[in-house]
């Protein structure tokens, strides 16, 4: 048995040195942020005093901080189902044959890889009411001009467009690997007992397509919930409240005003309510 | 019949194929457009759509006038850095997780323990990681910064590689091991070829990640000579009005290094995901 | 999936090679810096600052061979966060900073910079400052306006208005318009007989955009912030009385304008699609009548920004250099930041780039008033300008007002209601502060 033992001595060998590592980089962080969120602390005028969860109960109470929790969820939803729909049919479309695939394939990856600084710009440019693209296009065709980010009703609209088309690649991948990882054969024994396209796709795509499509809407969900470059580039958290982001709200407190016992607190609610998402989305899954 | 309706589908099929293609691009085009426009052309009553002049001296500002390429370099050399850092650390604990005996709850909380660390937002880390890298004299240095993604990019690749670790059959290596091969041959002939897409998969994602990072970048580094090409993008916005042109060409640039190495390595990224088992 | 041997090791070599100059980097740079004459920092806002800045550089070189220069741009917000971080961890990485005005009472207290007054004496160097505008120097003290200097002032920022001359002649209207209520006019006047044109183009991007454009008319009814006693007075009477009027101003303004910020302002202003700029920065006017970008030559005309029930207030946006306590070349610093600030190199920086100066001889300076015909009207808007409240919680109390009045521009809120609500939260975090007194 001591070649067991060597075995598990060498996997320890290889676990431990990352591991400190990485436990350091976060543990501790990790840790000061929940601590932190039982102070009031100053950053500049270096004051810092103890007030238990009062900082907890300010926010809750704070309209500011509700309509950021409100809104950080309306926006999780739409963008990720919205990326879940198009990232399947981009899938879906590309999971067969035709020409110039191979050259349209990295072109529809390129959103992803431009800063999302500069995605940021050039959209907030697009959407300009008066000198906006989007809306001479519309002008064009007929069709009246929006106020896509002075309109409270579709800033929010626009943050979705504009996330959408950056991270849709993203979805779109994982998806794409998956349909390629289900066998042909599947398809073709369907065929033979006359299953139709619809019934094709219920019965061999959706079910061998399932483990994809729950990492994917598992990682988009956890990483919408933290958008911020974009309404911080593009609306400001505006008009009023509307695109007031939970990530946004935090940064505000922790860098603009160093308050960092209330941005703490804020970063612990936030992880709190995406953490009771994510455990009841994983149990169901499990399930 | 049959003929006409695969026509009618081939001709559906490629106008939503048109139409995809052109929501993608069009920003993109926009981008272009606007970064060899001159400055009286970039917003107007009515937007130009084809510049009447055409004009490069945005990249001329940007790549000779303010040294663009050694950004350009810089943000390389983080990224390089970043990715190989998790790769090492990450694929060793991802290894050592799928092999050890653990019990499946420990495994599964330090899953979810990984996870949690991407929900908190990246700011909660930022004054910590300071004092931590302030103390090892890494502030302002390329290093710091790729230490101070380990914290994208470590739970990213440990999730990833376990996935795949996990769907290799451990009996290759028992086979391995039984011709009398050592733990460390083991790894370098059987079981890193195999995860090889995977590991080519997440280092593309995390060498994305860390090429268009920008918060951290701005902190942590305070000199000239080591910024990133996302920090002097989010220079060009100003109290006094965006510099659309430069701008734009920025922006094009410093995609062309992450566009062609997707290009090169497309490949791997689909077959890789195809590993995942949740 | 078969790795081209040649092509794995090209790709070995070029990783380790990145890895190399990563882990080198920071040592090739401290050896560089070693080997060379003095280098001091300098961070400032990114934008014209920078450009201005550059044109003075050259003759910096000729005179102060020995001392380098750097700098280092950022955008507004980020430049903030990147000196806090810097003076509160005491790194030093910066020898020169760029402060906005709102900012110094902050630094002052939290003893981040240095006194020039007493710097100046040890290195025997005098600065006159005699020539500077008051406004603009009193910003610049410790405490505000009665203490001792710890940074110059470089950027005569202050807010401007802007209007078309040839459209208020053309309808009679009082040119320049001495009261709100005469803009109003003008702007229900103007948009009424100009199809295409709209009566005003304001700020309305919730923060400091709408704050900044708010405030000259909540000073101009006699509103004021916060009083003697630390006590909040944003709902008073007169300041529901400006409210109703900024929102009347900005009926007349372009749809979308809840989001704009400079950029919209100047494209109107520029296309000549808007008559009145209520509220403008030196910055933004500098190309009016550069036929290459502009479509008004010669039709815009500047103006301090009217009154109502009391003196005009325009509104003191000043930048000043300042030397952190943790810099390392205090004496080099000063010599640059004094340097940078005299009336030879902020002429030469107005004229080459349009930097707004803080110098009256500069102002006057028949060169320079050629070029930038509303200069004499910027010094005088620059001498009687208003600084914001001198509490080191602006940015809080900004954030707030900005939300407030964010809500009440697009209906969200009466302005009663908006006021009331911003005036309790002001409150509280004046009491947090301790600047509440009671009252």
């Amino acid at each position: 048995m001591s070649f067991r033992r060597r075995e598990k001595l060498i996997s320890y060998f290889f676990l431990l040195p990352s591991l400190a590592i990485f436990l350091l980089l976060t543990i501790y962080p990790m840790a000061e942020t929940v601590r932190l969120s039982f102070y009031r602390y100053y950053y500049i005028a270096r004051r810092v005093y103890f007030v238990g969860f009062k900082n907890y109960t300010w926010l809750m109470k704070n309209d500011l901080f509700i309509a950021a929790i409100v809104n950080t969820l309306k926006f999780d939803i739409m963008a990720t189902s919205l990326q879940f729909l198009l990232g399947l049919a981009l899938a879906l479309i590309f999971n067969t044959e035709f020409r110039l695939r191979k050259v349209f394939l990295p072109l529809v990856v390129l959103p992803m890889l431009i800063p999302p600084v500069a995605v940021c710009s050039i959209w907030k440019l697009m959407l300009d009411y008066r000198f906006g693209v989007i809306n001479d296009v519309l002008d064009s065709v007929g069709l009246p001009r929006l106020d896509w980010l002075g309109d409270p009703n579709l800033a929010m609209l626009s943050i979705v467009i504009v996330d959408t088309w950056q991270y849709t690649p993203f979805v779109f991948l994982v998806l794409l690997a998956g349909l390629q990882s289900i066998p042909r054969e599947l398809y073709e024994a369907a065929m033979v007992d006359g299953a139709g396209k619809v019934a094709r796709f219920k019965n061999v795509t959706l079910p061998l397509l399932r483990p994809f499509i729950m990492v994917v809407i598992l990682l988009r969900v956890i990483d919408t919930f933290k958008i911020f470059t974009k309404p911080a580039l593009i609306t400001g958290g505006g008009p009023g409240d509307a695109t007031e982001t939970l990530t946004l709200y935090f940064y505000k407190e922790a860098f603009k005003f160093f308050k960092l016992g209330i941005g703490s607190a804020a970063a612990v609610i936030m992880t709190i309510i995406v953490g009771v998402m994510s455990i009841i989305y994983l149990l169901k899954v499990r399930m | 019949m049959s003929v006409r309706r695969s026509l009618l589908e081939k001709a559906a099929f490629y106008a939503i194929l048109a139409v995809v293609m052109v929501m993608v691009l069009f920003p993109i085009y926009w981008m272009v457009v606007t970064s060899i426009k001159t400055e009286g052309e970039v917003i107007t009553k009515v937007p130009v759509w084809i510049p009447s002049v055409v004009t490069f001296q945005h990249y001329k500002q940007v790549i000779i006038d303010m040294d663009f390429l050694r950004y350009l370099l810089n943000t390389g050399i983080v990224s390089v850095l970043a990715v190989v850092l998790s790769l090492v650390a990450g694929s060793f604990t991802a290894y050592a997780l799928a092999r050890l005996p653990l019990p499946a709850k420990v495994c599964s909380s330090f899953l979810f323990f990984v996870l949690l660390i991407r929900m908190l937002p990246s700011g909660a880390f930022v004054i910590p990681l300071y004092l931590i890298l302030s103390r090892l004299n890494l502030i302002n240095t390329l290093l710091g910064l790729a230490i101070a993604y380990q914290v994208y990019t470590l739970p990213y690749t440990i999730w990833l590689m376990l996935g795949f670790f996990r769907a290799l059959p451990p009996e290759l290596e028992e086979a391995a091991m039984v011709d009398g091969a050592s733990r460390l041959t083991i790894l370098r002939k059987v079981v890193f070829p195999m995860v090889a897409p995977g590991l080519v998969s997440t280092a593309i994602l995390n060498f994305i990640m860390s090429w268009g990072e920008y918060l951290y970048a701005l902190i942590f580094l305070s000199s000239p000579e080591v910024l990133t090409v996302s920090v002097v993008i989010g220079g060009f916005i100003t109290e006094y009005g965006t510099l659309w042109g430069e701008l734009s060409a920025a922006a094009l640039i410093s995609s062309l290094p992450v566009l062609a190495f997707s290009f090169y390595v497309q490949k791997y990224i689909i077959r890789s995901y195809m590993m995942i088992s949740k | 999936m078969n790795f081209n041997h040649l092509s794995g090791r090209k790709l070995s070599a070029a990783l380790l090679l990145f890895i190399i100059a990563g882990i080198f980097a920071p040592i090739h740079q401290l050896a560089a810096l070693a080997k060379s004459p003095v280098t001091i920092t300098v961070a400032m806002a990114a934008g014209y600052h920078v450009d201005a800045l550059k044109a003075i550089l050259k003759y910096w070189e000729k005179e102060h061979p020995d001392i380098k220069v750097r700098i280092m741009a950022f955008g507004y917000h980020d430049l903030y966060e990147k000196i806090v971080i810097d003076m509160r961890e005491g790194r030093g990485s910066y020898d020169v900073i760029e402060i906005d005005d709102p900012w110094m009472p902050e630094f002052c207290a939290a003893g981040w910079l240095t006194d020039i007054d007493e710097l100046a004496k040890k290195a025997g160097i005098t600065i006159n400052y005699s020539d500077f505008v008051d406004t603009a120097l009193w910003v610049g003290r410790c405490p505000y306006k009665t203490g001792h200097q710890y940074a110059l002032p470089e950027c005569g920022n202050v807010e401007l208005m802007a209007y078309r001359k040839d459209l208020f002649k053309k309808y009679g209207l009082p040119c320049p318009p001495k009261t709100w209520s005469e803009v109003l006019k003008a702007a229900e006047v103007i948009s009424r007989n100009e199809p295409g044109i709209y009566g005003t183009v304001m700020r309305g991007l919730r923060g400091n955009p709408i704050v900044s454009n708010f405030l000259p008319v909540f000073w101009a009814f006699g509103a004021r912030i916060i009083d003697e006693k630390g006590v909040p007075r944003v709902n008073s009477a007169e300041a529901v009385e400006a409210l109703k009027m900024w929102l009347a101003l900005a009926k007349y303004s372009p749809p979308g304008m809840a989001t704009f910020s400079s950029d919209q302002v100047k494209a109107y202003l520029y296309e000549g699609t808007a008559a009145i700029a209520t509220e403008v920065w030196p910055g933004w006017i500098g190309k009016l009548d550069d036929p290459k970008v502009s479509k008004v030559v010669g039709k815009v005309d500047i103006c301090v920004p009217p009154g109502e029930k009391t003196h005009p207030s325009p509104m003191i946006g000043v930048w000043l250099f300042g030397i952190p306590h943790s810099s390392r070349h205090k004496i080099e610093a000063l010599k640059f930041i004094v340097f940078a600030t005299s009336a030879r190199m902020q002429k030469i920086k107005a004229l080459e780039t349009g930097y707004p100066p803080t110098r009256k001889s500069v102002y006057l300076d028949p060169e320079v008033v050629k070029k930038y015909r509303w200069y004499p009207v910027q010094l005088k808007a620059l001498m009687t300008s208003r600084p914001r409240p001198r509490v080191p919680v602006w940015a809080e109390i900004e954030s707030v007002l900005g939300l407030y009045l964010s809500k009440a521009l697009v209906g969200e809120m009466s302005p009663e209601e908006a006021l009331n609500a911003a005036n309790a939260e002001i409150l509280e975090i004046l009491k947090e502060a301790g600047i509440y007194k009671g009252g």
